[in-house]
């Protein structure tokens, strides 16, 4: 609470006035934390274009229990024939994975853009699901534009700088799995799409 | 004539006011020039209590170009405790008189003196650093506290730029004023800062984070328990509270008001924090008793009463704030669901404040958690991770789940939805 509201209260673009914080609580005296210990796709066809497969997700708490939770995966009507990565992880790991990718440091150029990064801050008790495939993209004033046709890419290509920053992944699905558990782990998966 | 006779009683009431707002300010000043070594004044404070009480004060020097055409006034207290308790906290402000004309401020002492050495701002320079009628422009003080974060944003890099103000601006406390005089380190006198409705651990823990910022924290009382005290005054000598949290938890200053100049207030004779423009409520305070120290002794002060006015700014060589109006502060509530299965809502406001607000609606936060949960084992704390923003110039709301996703082509963040009018 106290962080995003520094950041705003600090911001470069206009004066905010906070009108008020409203803040719920429970608290719990167990170790509500969970790891991520297998992850798999339960498929009994050829994943195609459209299809539905069964993401499946094994999870072991603090005291050694397991938890299974099974997240349905509806591949995109669209979406292209090739190898695809699916990315399962907690909040800070698909964070740093994307910092790795973005190479760029958060310079917001408004304050809309700043609530949007804070509203967009990660959960530690959300387990984040990405299926990814390689498609050049980019990023542009500190927006994500991916899998751009080429005659743009080509165009933003000439006017590179540091407004401009090329990606090559790009995510045609994602889930956002709320669990009780402050989950740590991740996994990638490679899922083959035939035609 | 009717028509005359109607101007001449609005002039009469206008001269009316005019004398009593004359008789507020009737105070006169003794410039800088004009104080001499081996002059002899009195002081006025609250040692106990209510009541104003004199001290002596006899001019040592006049230590001039202190700082940036700063001056200050070295001076011997004597009376009251103070061969006891030396300078102490709370003194801050306190104003020194000779032949009745004022000369400035008790605003600095000598750590584990063995008399009562003060240094004293002088009047003059309390006035002009205070001297200041523009409100705070956006991003006054944002400059500093840019620290670079990477992209996406996350918790840990966030944190960071809430600690970075502290960390810049004074890594090891806020020293404001001369450090040294005659080889003795001489500092500005701590600001008592009172806890009251505090988790014991939380104290302790705010205590080093305060103690670092150049405060003097204590836990204390709540002013509502003073209700049935004796009257408390607001003239030169009197405490002055200044509040940073106040409902179920208050988290509150004090020190001494030096002037008053009809509506305008002058206390401390150093910054509270030197944060320039400020809008901090300014109240009433009650002084329960002196710690003697041989460090810096301390009063112990709590703020009674409703606000009686803001503190407009912090300057270096005082605050300065109006009687009247009260600043707007942020309303906070807590719910808390615990570990019991219980219910507990915590309602307190504190100060619009870029600077520390975070840092208090941590502090307050923490409280409640540490005052209704164990201390020892493990605990786990949830909380929704998605809450309503709102801006009074632009109100913003977030969706709690990701609106149907945009073509996969075309992937952008989800969106804040603004709109420039209030809403409710």
């Amino acid at each position: 609470m106290a962080a995003p509201l520094a950041y705003l209260m600090s911001n470069d673009f206009e004066p905010v006035k906070v009108e008020k914080l409203d803040v719920s609580v429970t608290s719990y005296e167990t170790n509500q934390s969970a790891t991520l210990e297998r992850a798999w796709v339960e498929r009994t066809g050829p994943v195609r274009a459209g299809s539905d497969v069964e993401v499946k997700l094994l999870f072991r708490t603090y005291r050694g229990d397991t938890v299974s939770e099974t997240v349905p995966l509806k591949l995109p009507a669209n979406a292209r024939p090739g190898t695809y990565s699916l990315v399962i992880a907690d909040a800070p790991t698909l964070t740093t994975m994307e910092q790795r990718e973005m190479r760029q440091n958060f310079l917001p150029n408004d304050l809309d853009q700043l609530i949007r990064a804070i509203n967009s801050l990660r959960s530690n008790n959300h387990l984040y699901l990405r299926l990814l495939r390689a498609d050049d993209g980019a990023i542009v004033a500190g927006e994500f534009l991916q899998s751009l046709p080429p005659s743009v890419l080509s165009v933003m290509g000439t006017a590179q700088g540091d407004n401009v920053l090329p990606t090559r992944t790009a995510s045609v699905w994602e889930h956002d799995l709320h669990t009780d558990y402050a989950i740590a782990g991740s996994r990638t998966l490679t899922l083959a799409l035939e035609r | 004539m009717q028509c005359r006779l109607s101007w001449s009683c609005l002039a009469l009431s206008a001269g009316i006011g005019m004398l009593a707002a004359s008789a507020a300010s009737a105070t006169e000043i003794l410039p800088l020039s004009e104080v001499h070594t081996g002059a002899k004044g009195v002081g006025r404070t609250v040692f106990e209590g209510s009541k104003v009480e004199e001290f002596q004060v006899t001019i040592l020097g006049v230590l001039e170009n202190m700082g940036p055409r700063q001056s200050m006034i070295l001076a011997r207290l004597e009376g009251g405790p103070l061969e006891k308790t030396g300078v102490m906290a709370g003194m801050s402000g306190s104003p020194v008189f000779i032949d009745g004309k004022l000369i400035g401020a008790v605003a600095y002492a000598f750590p584990f003196s063995k008399e009562a050495i003060a240094g004293v701002t002088p009047i003059g320079e309390m006035i002009d650093a205070t001297r200041a009628e523009a409100p705070r422009a956006s991003a006054t003080r944002a400059f500093a506290f840019r620290p670079r974060l990477a992209r996406p944003l996350d918790r840990a890099s966030l944190i960071k730029t809430m600690q970075r103000p502290f960390e810049m601006l004074f890594p090891s406390g806020p020293s404001a004023g001369p450090s040294a005089v005659g080889g003795m380190p001489m500092s500005a006198l701590p600001v008592p800062l009172v806890f009251s409705g505090f988790a014991p651990r939380t104290f302790e823990w705010a205590r080093g984070v305060f103690s670092g910022l150049g405060f003097a924290p204590m836990m204390g009382t709540q002013a509502k328990e003073l209700a049935g005290s004796p009257a408390v005054s607001f003239e030169p000598g009197a405490p002055i509270g200044i509040t940073l949290i106040e409902g179920d938890m208050d988290m509150s200053a004090t020190g001494t008001i030096t002037h008053i100049d009809g509506d305008r207030v002058y206390a401390f004779g150093h910054p509270f924090f030197n944060l320039g423009p400020t809008q901090f409520p300014m109240r009433k305070a009650f002084v329960h008793t002196v710690f003697p120290n041989l460090y810096v002794s301390s009063k112990l002060a709590s703020p009674v009463g409703e606000p009686v006015g803001t503190i407009e700014q912090d300057r270096n060589t005082a605050i300065a704030g109006r009687l009247g109006k009260p600043p707007r502060m942020i309303p906070i509530t807590v719910t808390l669901e615990t570990s019991r299965g219980q219910q507990r809502q915590y309602t307190f406001r504190m100060v619009d404040d870029e600077l520390f607000s975070p840092l208090l609606a941590y502090v307050s936060l923490l409280s409640v958690l540490q005052g209704n949960e164990r201390n020892f084992g493990t605990s786990t704390p949830s909380s929704p991770s998605r809450t309503g923003a709102r801006w009074s110039s632009r109100t913003c709301s977030r969706t709690s789940s990701p609106p149907p996703r945009p073509p996969p082509w075309w992937r952008r963040p989800w969106r804040t939805s603004c709109r420039t009018t209030s809403s409710r």
